[in-house]
C-alpha cells in the first residue's frame, strides 16, 4: 500500500520507490489500483525535513550535531547527507593520521557545547602553548604565546574529530537522520513567493533516485560545492601554484613538543605541528614540482630536506641580515623586552612510511553565503591557504553563528528558510571572514619572494609586530 | 481570566450591528493574493512577527509553569481573529499551539489554507474558517485559552460587540 511505502525514518533506510507491492497471503492486487499507485506514492513519498545538511565532513557533521542538540530543535527533523561511508573509532590506531587540524580555543568551546570535545580528549589531541613563525630570508621572527598558562590551540587528527562528531550524532538519532553513501545529484529551488501548485520546499535528488524535501538546505560540501554551483552563486576563486605535502614525522629525541613551528621559505611555508612528545605532523606548502619530488624521494632524503628547510640559512643575504640587526638594536633600545631569541625546532629523524601525501591549494570566497532556503558554511563558502591554520576554525565559526540565528528563528516560530535571519548570518560571517581570508592571501604573496625590498619590509614588519604586544594580541 | 491582546486601539463609530465593515472588506479583497510576499504590500506585517510572536510567546510562558522549550505553546488553544493569510497563525502553530484562524473574507482563508497545506505539521495544527467573530460564538463558547486580534480592531465596525463576542468564546 502507498501508506507502507511512505518514507521510513532512520539511517539510510529510505525505501526505494517501487511500483510493485509485495505479494503475501493477504495482499490482493486490485486491478484498478496498480497504474495510479506509482504516481500517488511518488507524490507522497518524498519526506519533508526542517533542515538538510549536504556534506558530512567535519563542518557538515558538526552543524547537524549542533542543531540536533539545540533545545529549540527538539521536535524538528534534520537530515545529514554524506557521500562516503561512516567513520567511528573507539580507539585510535597506533599510528597517527596525516590529516590534522589546528583547533582554536573558540572551536573547542563550540565542540564542548554539544559534548564532542570530551570524546576528542578521550581519544587523543596535543595542546600547544607557543607558536614561532620566522622567515627564511632574514633573522626576523614572531612568537605567539599566551601570558596566562592557557593553551593557544590544539592539534587534532581529523579522524578523531569525525569520530567524536559521529558519536554525538548517534546520541540524537531520533532527531538527526544520517544518510551515508548518499550523494545529492540535483536540487530544485522553489520560487520565493510561491504560487498555487508548486511546492515551497527545496527538492533534493540523490544518486540512487531517492528524493527528499527540506525547508532549509545547508551546503557544507567543500570547496567544489555542488549546492553553491546549483544555486548559481558566484565564487571568487584562485588556484595557488602550490600543493601542500603532509606527513607524520618522528623526532630525533623526545621533547615537551608544545610549540607549533612555521618558517616562510621563498617557495612556501613549512610547518611542524606537534602530535605527541615524539611525533609531529608536517604541512609543507610548495610548488607542484617540488611537492612531487618530495613525495618521490626516499625517506632519508625526505627527512634531510625537512631539517634543512628549518635549519639552513642559505637564503640569508648580508644586506638583509645587517639591516635586520640594526632594526633589532633600535627596538631593544626603545623596548628592551621587545626582542626574543630565536629557538630552533626539534630535528626530525624518520617519516612514517605511507604517510606522505599531497593536495593542491587554492583560495575561494562565495559572493553570497545565503539565498532563499539555502545557506553555505565551511569550505563551500570560503577556502584559505593553510599557512594561518584557520580553515576548519572558520567553518566552526560559521556553525556557531548560523546555529545561533536558526535557534532564535525556531523559538520565534519563523520559517527556517527565510532570508530574514539567513542574511544576518551572512553579514556577520562575511565581515569576519573576508578580512582574514584577504590577510592570509596577502601574507602568502608577501612571503613568496626573495626580492630584497619586500624581504626588508616584511622583516621590519615582523620584528616590529613581535615587539608590540597590542598588535600581537589582536592577531 | 481575560487574556485579550489589543495591539492597536482605535475606536470606530458605526451604526451597524456587525463587526464586519464592508468598506474594509473591499480593500482587503484586492490584496488577497499578496499576503505571503515578504517584500510586498504586507512586508510590514511580516516584520512585525519579529516583535509580536515573541511577545505573545513570552507572555504565555510567563503564565504557565509547565512547558518544553522545543514546543513552548503545546496544548494552548488560540483563536486568531482576522487572521488574513495566516501570517500570525503559522508561527503560533509552529510553536505548538492549536490555532483556529477566522477571517470574514473567503479569499484570505483560501490563501491561508493553501499556504499551510504544504507543511503537514501546520496543516494539522491550524484550522481556518471563513466567518465573522459573531458567527462562531454559538459553536465556540468557552473554547479558547487565548484570543489574538492583531492589527484588527482598527478595521472592525462595532468594537463593543467584537469585544463581547471575544469574552464569550474565551474559556
Amino acid at each position: 500500500t502507498s501508506a507502507a511505502m511512505a518514507a521510513v525514518w532512520g539511517r539510510g533506510l529510505l525505501a526505494p520507490l517501487s511500483g510493485r507491492p509485495r505479494a503475501g497471503p493477504r495482499a490482493r492486487l486490485r486491478p484498478g489500483l496498480r497504474p495510479g499507485l506509482r504516481s500517488v506514492a511518488a507524490a507522497a513519498a518524498a519526506p519533508l525535513y526542517d533542515v538538510v545538511v549536504s556534506g558530512g565532513g567535519m563542518v557538515g557533521s558538526a552543524m547537524a550535531a549542533v542543531l540536533g542538540h539545540d533545545i529549540h530543535f527538539h521536535d524538528k527533523k534534520i537530515a545529514l547527507l554524506e557521500a562516503g561511508p561512516g567513520k567511528e573509532y573507539d580507539r585510535m590506531p597506533d599510528s597517527y593520521s596525516n590529516r590534522v587540524s589546528s583547533i582554536s580555543p573558540g572551536s573547542a568551546t563550540l565542540l564542548s557545547s554539544f559534548g564532542a570535545w570530551d570524546h576528542v580528549c578521550s581519544l587523543r589531541l596535543k595542546p600547544f602553548r607557543r607558536m614561532q613563525v620566522w622567515d627564511a630570508c632574514s633573522e626576523a621572527m614572531i612568537v605567539f604565546e599566551k601570558d596566562d598558562l592557557d593553551d593557544m590551540g590544539y592539534i587534532v587528527e581529523n579522524d578523531v574529530i569525525m569520530s567524536a562528531l559521529t558519536k554525538q550524532l548517534n546520541a540524537v538519532a531520533d532527531r538527526v537522520g544520517v544518510f551515508y553513501r548518499s550523494r545529492a545529484v540535483g536540487y530544485t529551488w522553489p520560487l520565493p513567493s510561491h504560487s498555487c501548485d508548486t511546492s515551497p520546499w527545496v527538492q533534493i535528488e540523490l544518486s540512487d533516485g531517492r528524493r527528499l524535501q527540506t525547508k532549509l538546505l545547508i551546503g557544507a560540501d567543500g570547496h567544489n560545492s555542488v549546492v553553491r554551483k546549483e544555486a548559481e552563486i558566484k565564487n571568487i576563486e584562485h588556484r595557488y601554484e602550490q600543493s601542500a605535502v603532509v606527513a607524520t614525522l618522528h623526532l630525533s629525541e623526545a621533547t615537551d613538543n608544545n610549540v607549533a613551528w612555521q618558517r616562510f621559505l621563498p617557495t612556501g611555508p613549512i610547518a611542524l605541528l606537534p602530535l605527541s612528545d615524539t611525533a609531529s605532523s608536517l604541512v609543507w606548502s610548495t610548488s607542484h614540482e617540488h611537492a612531487s619530488e618530495l613525495l618521490a624521494m626516499d625517506e632519508e632524503s625526505f627527512v634531510d630536506s625537512i631539517n634543512s628547510a628549518f635549519w639552513s640559512n642559505i637564503n640569508h643575504s648580508d644586506f638583509i641580515d645587517t639591516a635586520g640587526a640594526m632594526f633589532r638594536s633600535a627596538i631593544s633600545l626603545l623596548k628592551p623586552s621587545g626582542t626574543a631569541v630565536r629557538q630552533l625546532p626539534p630535528s626530525v629523524a624518520k617519516v612514517d612510511p605511507e604517510s606522505r601525501a599531497m593536495f593542491p591549494l587554492g583560495m575561494g570566497h562565495a559572493t553570497q553565503y545565503v539565498q532563499h532556503r539555502v545557506a553555505l558554511i565551511g569550505d563551500a563558502a570560503h577556502r584559505v591557504h593553510p599557512l594561518a591554520g584557520q580553515g576548519v576554525n572558520l567553518g566552526f565559526g560559521d556553525i556557531a553563528c548560523l546555529a545561533h540565528h536558526l535557534s532564535a528563528a525556531a523559538f520565534n516560530g519563523s520559517d527556517l528558510g527565510s532570508l530574514k535571519h539567513l542574511l544576518k548570518f551572512e553579514t556577520e560571517r562575511q565581515r569576519h571572514n573576508v578580512s582574514l581570508i584577504a590577510a592570509t592571501d596577502m601574507l602568502k604573496r608577501l612571503y613568496s619572494t626573495r626580492l630584497a625590498p619586500l624581504v626588508l619590509l616584511r622583516t621590519w614588519g615582523l620584528q616590529a609586530t613581535n615587539a608590540l604586544p597590542p598588535v600581537k594580541v589582536r592577531i | 481570566q481575560l487574556s485579550l491582546f489589543r495591539l492597536t486601539m482605535k475606536r470606530l463609530f458605526s451604526a451597524s450591528h456587525s463587526s464586519v465593515d464592508s468598506k474594509e472588506m473591499k480593500k482587503f479583497q484586492l490584496l488577497a493574493q499578496k499576503w505571503w510576499d515578504e517584500e510586498g504590500e504586507y512586508s510590514a506585517l511580516h516584520s512585525m512577527n519579529d516583535i509580536r510572536v515573541p511577545f505573545i510567546r513570552d507572555t504565555l510562558l510567563n503564565m504557565s509553569s509547565n512547558y518544553h522549550l522545543g514546543n513552548p505553546l503545546s496544548g494552548v488553544k488560540i483563536l486568531d481573529v482576522g487572521c488574513g493569510g495566516g501570517l500570525l497563525s503559522e508561527p503560533l502553530g509552529r510553536l505548538g499551539a492549536s490555532v483556529t484562524g477566522i477571517d470574514p473574507l473567503e479569499d484570505n482563508i483560501r490563501t491561508a489554507d493553501q499556504h499551510k497545506s504544504f507543511d503537514p505539521v501546520l496543516a494539522k495544527r491550524i484550522q481556518y474558517k471563513s466567518s465573522s467573530l459573531e458567527e462562531i460564538v454559538e459553536e465556540c463558547m468557552e473554547t479558547f485559552d487565548v484570543i489574538v486580534a492583531s492589527e484588527v480592531v482598527e478595521h472592525v465596525a462595532d468594537l463593543e460587540m467584537f469585544i463581547k463576542c471575544c469574552s464569550q468564546v474565551l474559556k
